[in-house]
């Protein structure tokens, strides 16, 4: 049973210390410290006061400046939130931003060039979505290449779709007036409704998805099965974890939370553009591994990908604050990553030695 | 001087120094939000128009755009502008249905809104008060009579991005003047990313007639003129075409000054920059709004030619052009 797993069996919601370290004392501050959670928080906590400082007088510390940030965050943590669950499963996905633009193109499509009603237009989005997660999943399983590269090709496959289909369609890569078209209903709302001025409908969902996952990934046999197949397939396998099954089904979570995204987007938007989501799929697995998922597979926490993604968009909207060219945005995020791996890396060292 | 006196003396400096600084509190604040990088070749003038412009107005200017063209982003930036509570916000509207929004956020929070570069068919409806950008048309226009002007008499329109409306409209404006001079122009496709499709189409233009003495469209800070003067040398046409492009980048001023290049059609992105945030202080200190009527105003249509050439090339080491 998966149970016999070092990784699960460190703890069921993360892989923590490694057995062994679980027969000695180990100090509450030590556990604590340990967590990955807590680094990723302290480089939040350090990042917000940072912004609190430089941006506060000029409306960072406001409501409004505080939705846009979460606005921001949210975008990132719908996909962050599944990706983070497939890197625990030991696998990758680059398509999941191109994924954002094909069903987002799927949704404006349907509403104004079909004459679909919304909710078809939805479902056909997640159900194209579902189709190619266990498409690229059953790839990667029978063929046993590297879910990069095929994910790579998806990347590539899917963003070249929406920009042929939607010129072939509408004859320009961008679709308007969805808003018009769908008009003012209760599923509009869904997706789209205002929170607070300023932060919409997906927060919401960002949340309850957050939640979900959490739940699963801490609370059930699949959670388990999950650590397990990334830990080690071939010992997830020999102890009867449907492997295959596992990573198919993530595989499948993560183009749906793609499709998510996508409505959300498109709906508080108003058009759809085969540009939408490029580079998110970077961006989502940055999230991850500041919250301190490992990309080697087996370790990883939820929390950790949403401190992740509230850092992401701290940071976006803290520099506009503090008055900084988001020249530097990049180079940010690549420097907050680094120090990230450092951390993490530093941590798992210490953890093992106890 | 007792102790007790110097104290209410300091007192009563550092009294004024707050006021004065209250007094400086009270300079304007305008942020400008585009919908991409702000450092490329020309958006990174735009920026130093809205700099220019705060300078010479005493305003405090910003001036945002998201790492890469992205409306997404930049809606999120609009709405973090709006929780600086400026006094003024301009804004490209690259995207109407995505862009409509926080204009109206931005209204709501009683906070003025002008427009520029792109949003020409929507600005209104938006909810910006006044749109600065190159009238397409008008511009075109411009570009056919100086072709005509010049002896063109059959032009070929290049157009690096069908489906762009502003491309078209140029294009237009282009054969709108030409058939006025009793000549014709049509657009021939091109590729921005592709320059060996570029150089196909020239030289099937030209091989199916021969007669064709005019370029005009192209877009100047694109990749394309490099390979319109090796395909020109190549068919030995040097000298016998008259060409010409819309805004100038660092390739073609040079070949201007060489005489290989007619003219370019700028849109002059230091005046978008800079009038945006002059035209938000008058509304704002005086109520007052240019545009007529349409709410538009034209600042395109400006010609380079071997004349200015030089003193662009300077403004270009300034980085005002």
């Amino acid at each position: 049973m998966a149970s016999d797993l070092p990784h699960v069996a460190a703890g069921p919601d993360h892989a923590g210390p490694a057995p062994a370290s679980r027969l000695r004392h180990v100090s509450l501050l030590r556990r604590i410290v340990d967590r990955p959670e807590v680094g990723a928080f302290i480089g939040l906590a350090a990042v917000w006061l940072f912004f609190a400082f430089f941006g506060g007088g000029s409306g960072f510390l406001t409501e409004r400046g505080t939705a846009t940030y979460l606005d921001v965050a949210t975008q990132v943590g719908i996909i962050g939130t599944t990706v983070t669950l497939l890197l625990i499963g030991g696998e990758f996905d680059l398509s999941i931003g191109s994924m954002v633009g094909f069903a987002g193109m799927i949704i404006a499509l349907g509403v104004t060039k079909a004459g679909w009603p919304l909710w078809l237009s939805l479902l056909a989005a997640l159900a194209f979505a579902l189709a190619y997660g266990f498409a690229i999943g059953w790839l990667v399983m029978r063929t046993g290449i590297a879910s990069f590269i095929i994910t790579l090709g998806g990347l590539f496959l899917l963003r070249g779709a929406t920009i042929g289909f939607s010129r072939t369609i509408a004859q320009q890569p961008y679709i308007g007036g969805v808003r018009k078209a769908v008009g003012d209903g209760a599923l509009v709302h869904m997706f789209s409704g205002e929170l607070i001025p300023g932060l919409n409908a997906g927060f919401a969902w960002w949340m309850g998805l957050m939640a979900a996952a959490a739940f699963v990934l801490t609370k059930t046999r699949f959670g388990n099965w999950v650590f397990a197949v990334g830990g080690s397939a071939a010992a997830a396998r020999a102890s009867g974890v449907p492997v295959a099954r596992v990573k198919i089904i993530l595989f499948m979570a993560v183009a749906a939370s793609g499709a998510l995204l996508a409505a959300v987007q498109v709906l508080t938007i108003g058009s759809a553009d085969s540009f939408r989501g490029q580079g998110k799929e970077f961006e989502a697995a940055i999230t991850a591994v500041i919250g301190g998922t490992s990309l080697a597979g087996g370790a990883g926490s939820i929390i950790g990908t949403a401190i992740g993604a509230l850092t992401l968009g701290v940071v976006r909207q803290g520099l506009f604050f503090a008055g900084v060219d988001f020249d530097w945005y990049q180079a940010v995020l690549g420097l907050m990553l680094l120090v990230a791996v450092l951390i993490n890396q530093r941590v798992r060292h210490s953890s093992r030695k106890g | 001087m007792t102790p007790r006196a110097t104290l209410a003396s300091l007192a009563a400096a550092a009294c004024l120094l707050a006021t004065a600084a209250h007094a400086a509190d009270k300079q304007l604040y305008i942020i400008g939000v585009f919908h991409a990088d702000v450092s490329n070749s020309f958006s990174s003038v735009v920026k130093r128009g809205v700099e220019q412009a705060g300078k010479d107005l005493g305003v405090k200017v910003k001036f945002v755009g998201p790492d890469k063209f992205d409306v997404v982003a930049e809606g999120q930036l609009i709405d973090a502008a709006i929780a600086e509570k400026p006094d003024g916000l301009f804004v490209s509207v690259a995207d109407c249905d995505a862009i409509k929004p926080h204009v109206q956020a931005a209204r709501a929070a009683g906070i003025p809104v002008m427009s520029f570069n792109s949003g020409a068919s929507c600005f209104k409806d938006a909810g910006s008060l006044v749109h600065i950008a190159e009238d397409g048309v008008s511009a075109g226009i411009g570009a056919g009579q100086r072709l005509a002007k010049l002896g063109a008499k059959n032009v070929i329109c290049l157009d690096h991005e069908v489906g762009n409306a502003i491309l078209e409209d140029r294009c237009n404006g282009i054969e709108t003047a030409m058939k006025a001079a009793g000549g014709k122009s049509r657009i021939v496709p091109t590729s921005l990313a592709d320059p060996s499709i570029t150089r196909g189409a020239i030289e099937a233009a030209f091989l199916k007639d021969p007669t064709i003495d005019g370029i005009g469209g192209e877009w100047g800070g694109g990749p394309s003129p490099a390979v319109i003067d090796d395909t020109l040398t190549a068919l030995k046409l040097q000298g016998k075409v008259v060409v010409s492009y819309f805004d100038p980048g660092l390739d073609t001023l040079p070949m201007i000054k060489e005489g290989k290049i007619a003219f370019e059609t700028s849109q002059v992105p230091f005046n978008q920059g800079y009038l945006c945030v002059s035209f938000l202080y008058e509304y704002i200190k005086y109520g007052v709004l240019p545009g007529g009527p349409t709410g538009v105003v034209n600042n395109g249509g400006f010609f380079i030619t071997k004349d200015n050439v030089d003193q662009i090339l300077a403004l270009v080491k300034q980085g005002i052009y």
